[in-house]
């Protein structure tokens, strides 16, 4: 029997079929495509309040800095959080250009230890919520304290209502100065019989659950008109950008990005871009937050690096 | 008795039927207690799954309770209602978000000292719960709810080490809830306190007494059998649930099933009936036909006989008879064609092809009997070839042979259809001949003799001549045909013997002057 031809015939099968023909895969050079223009983005990583400054002005961003930027932080819940951001700079390398974002003052010594460099971006108050229905609309920086630290314990103490007083509070990041620490600097300064909650969601929930109840939350969160809450004065100023700079509101806390300490430069030009330009200017306004730089500076200012 | 298959068969169409009907009425007669047994059994087979199903439902919502109590949103908040003082509202907002979708009756939570703190409207339900909790520890029992008998199950709630208080959740044993456990069974539920019927899928035995003797009660003139569904936390004091299937309704049944057991009796016996009168007639048709046949065979016959389509083995063997016959009536006439030519040979000279002297016995009498019937005249004309000897002794016998032939060829060309050539042996021919007149003979001799003087045959480029004498005898009416014929052979033969004598190459008719002349006997010819 002739087993040439047949030898043959399986030599150019195998041929066939392990040949590489990328050429003719369509596929394949889209999914390199995407790839390549992946590869090729910045990536933010972060919490969800400073999220919502970056989500609103990516297009501005992607424009001004001419590179695909890719954000991480709509759900701070799903274990995406200030934690996430700084962690995702750590690993920042050459090819992998990633910054963060984070809701909450870093301490000198986390700084130092991460080897982190921070960008100030805003100063946003936090808010004092309380039940629609609850007819107190303004109290004082100490009442709020006293309240959160359980000296007072019910609306009678400030007002006629006779009800008690639920505090609902969310205290994430505790070892990190800032954030709420400007209600009351240390958790255990917080009324124990409380509701904790692990998110500004269910923070909303509770306050309008309870007719009695106060809580807090940062001013990026959008509400929902259906919530029963609303947002009180403290010393009698609301929780304003111009109110935060003259200080006549107490309560605030700093979102700021941060980077490695050998950003790329299209990373610092786009923390830049956030910080000065213009479009960051007018997400600013809408939800009543102080920035910390001036307009467009001609380097990123205010960069602390201890 | 019995000794056809026929009657066989039909015997055990008979025989098959009647053990059927009897096979059938006694499952008929017997089969009553059967069914009540089997009745009673199912019943415990049903209360026992039902026991199960309730087991489970029990079980789930206990498990309904225990989620509730586990919830850390409904622990903060029975907190911050129980110790801050803070309104039921938000607790029964997060119940109604969280927990809303639950199948559950009523709800009702209960602080530390047993007081409704949700739907104070459930304060019996809390009483109800309180009395529980200090009697048993079992997190599930029944109570008397305002719209019925209700399932509950409760869980103690606490925060961080603080407890809190108690939720109690429960599920009604309706009308519904009845109807969709008796499913399961066709028989009823009965929920019983304090021997009287409180709630039933049967609504009329509602608040009649109930009072179960060996597992059978009689109601409304009806006997239950009855088997107790085991329920949590049972005693005394608490409902009882039964289920029961009436007697009645077991006889029902028992009645649909005998009237199967008439309806396949009646309807087996036909189709057997059915089935045996045409198996018997398929049987019949053929095997009929068979011996018909057969019987003609034996009576010398062999008759056509039909091929039928092959489907059982009956039309097989008659295919194969009528094969048979058909070969036999090839062979038949294979004999009767042999049997042909050996008459034909019989009474046939090889050499001539005409008549011999056997034929001549035979058809004399007919020939004799038709002259005397038709008043002809009967010649008998005895030839003889003249000096054939000669021939004989100059050519040889084969020579010889030929002139026979040649003679036999004249004879048979001369004669009519109706004349009867015969040799008679040697070189002697008769010719039976019917004429109106004594004269035919005469002239059909002549015209012979004459034939043949004139038709030498050839041997050899020569020219053999040859002549014949004839003489002719005619019949005697007032003999018999032997007789006859003797007579016929002896009067021609003198005729010839006297045209040799005269010089051959004649013909002479007897007459009575040639009675005594001596026969011939010359033996030249």
């Amino acid at each position: 029997m002739n087993t040439g031809p047949r030898i043959t015939g399986i030599y150019l099968c195998v041929f066939i079929t392990f040949f590489p023909w990328p050429a003719f895969s369509t596929d394949t050079a889209d999914h390199s495509a995407t790839d390549h223009e992946n590869d090729n983005a910045l990536m933010g990583v972060g919490a969800h309040f400073a999220w919502i400054l970056f989500d609103a002005i990516k297009a501005d961003l992607e424009t001004k800095v001419g590179r695909r930027v890719i954000l991480f932080g709509e759900n701070s819940m799903l274990g995406v959080g200030c934690n996430a951001g700084i962690k995702a700079t750590r690993q920042a390398t050459q090819s992998r250009e990633t910054f963060g974002f984070i809701c909450c003052s870093l301490s000198d010594e986390e700084i130092e230890k991460e080897q982190l460099i921070v960008y100030p971006l805003v100063k946003e108050p936090i808010l004092i919520l309380t039940h629609k229905d609850n007819p107190v609309d303004n109290l004082s920086s100490d009442q709020v304290r006293a309240i959160f630290r359980g000296d007072l314990a019910s609306w009678a103490d400030v007002d006629e209502t006779d009800k008690p007083i639920v505090v609902v509070t969310r205290l994430h990041c505790k070892k990190r100065p800032g954030h709420w620490k400007t209600i009351l600097p240390d958790h255990k300064e917080f009324r124990q019989e409380r509701l904790n909650v692990t998110s500004a969601a269910a923070m909303v929930q509770r306050v309008g659950d309870f007719r009695g109840a106060i809580g807090h939350t940062g001013a990026t969160w959008i509400f929902d008109a259906k919530d029963p809450i609303k947002i009180i004065m403290v010393d009698g100023s609301r929780p304003t950008a111009e109110n935060l700079r003259n200080g006549k509101y107490p309560f605030y806390r700093q979102l700021s990005a941060i980077t490695n300490r050998n950003p790329s430069p299209d990373v610092v030009k786009l923390i830049n871009e956030a910080q000065t330009g213009e479009a960051f200017r007018k997400i600013a306004r809408q939800y009543e937050l102080l920035p910390l730089n001036p307009m467009r500076p001609a380097t990123p200012a205010n960069a602390v690096t201890r | 008795m019995l000794t056809t298959y026929r009657a066989r068969l039909f015997f055990y169409t008979i025989l098959l039927i009647t053990f059927l009907v009897a096979t059938l009425a006694y499952t008929y007669i017997y089969s009553r207690d059967a069914i009540l047994e089997q009745a009673r059994y199912n019943l415990s087979n049903t209360a026992r799954l039902l026991t199960g199903n309730i087991k489970m439902e029990e079980n789930g919502l206990l498990h309904h309770a225990e989620m509730i109590r586990d919830d850390p949103r409904i622990q903060e908040y029975m907190y911050m209602v129980t110790k801050i003082g803070a309104e039921e509202d938000a607790l029964r907002r997060l119940f109604k978000r969280d927990f809303g979708w639950l199948p559950v009756e009523r709800f009702v939570f209960l602080d530390l000292n047993g007081q409704p703190r949700l739907n104070t409207k459930n304060a019996d339900l809390a009483n109800a719960v309180q009395e529980h909790m200090r009697q048993s520890q079992n997190n599930i029992f029944y109570a008397q709810g305002p719209r019925g008998l209700e399932l509950v199950a409760w869980a103690s709630i606490s925060w961080q080490g603080v407890p809190l208080g108690t939720i109690a959740i429960t599920h009604l044993l309706d009308r519904h809830w009845l109807s969709q456990h008796q499913n399961y069974s066709s028989g009823h539920l009965f929920i019983e306190k304090y021997n009287v019927v409180q709630l039933s899928s049967l609504p009329e035995s509602e608040g009649k007494t109930f009072l179960p003797r060996s597992n059978s009660i009689v109601m409304n003139g009806t006997v239950y059998q009855v088997r107790a569904i085991p329920l949590a936390g049972e005693n005394i004091s608490t409902p009882h649930l039964w289920h029961g299937i009436s007697e009645q309704e077991v006889l029902k049944q028992l009645k649909r099933h005998s009237q199967i057991i008439l309806a396949l009796a009646i309807f087996g016996s036909l189709a057997m009936l059915i089935m045996g009168l045409i198996i018997a007639r398929d049987f019949n048709r053929p095997l009929n036909q068979l011996m018909e046949i057969t019987r003609a065979v034996t009576r010398g016959a062999l008759p056509m006989m039909g091929r039928a389509v092959e489907t059982n083995e009956i039309n097989i063997l008659s295919n194969r008879f009528s094969e048979m016959l058909q070969s036999l009536r090839e062979k038949q006439e294979e004999i009767d064609r042999a049997h042909r030519r050996l008459e034909e040979s019989a009474i046939t000279d090889s050499l001539t092809g005409l008549h011999n002297r056997r034929y001549l016995k035979q058809i004399f009498p007919q020939l004799f009997a038709q002259a005397q019937r038709e008043t002809h005249c009967l010649s008998g004309l005895m030839l003889d070839l003249d000096y054939f000897k000669r021939i004989n002794d100059q050519y040889g016998h084969l020579v010889g042979d030929q002139c026979l032939a040649h003679m036999g060829e004249v004879l048979k060309e001369s004669c009519r259809a109706s004349d009867y050539i015969f040799r008679m042996g040697g070189e002697e021919f008769l010719i039976l001949s019917l004429s109106d007149t004594t004269q035919g003979g005469k002239i059909l001799a002549e015209k012979i003799r004459d034939t043949l003087a004139k038709n030498p045959i050839t041997y050899k480029q020569a020219l053999i001549s040859m002549t014949t004498s004839i003489g002719i005898g005619l019949t005697e009416s007032q003999l018999d045909a032997e007789a006859a014929l003797t007579t016929l052979l002896f009067h021609a033969d003198k005729a010839l013997y006297a045209a040799k004598n005269n010089g051959r190459n004649q013909v002479i008719i007897y007459n009575n002057a040639l009675q005594n002349t001596s026969s011939l006997q010359d033996t030249t010819s």
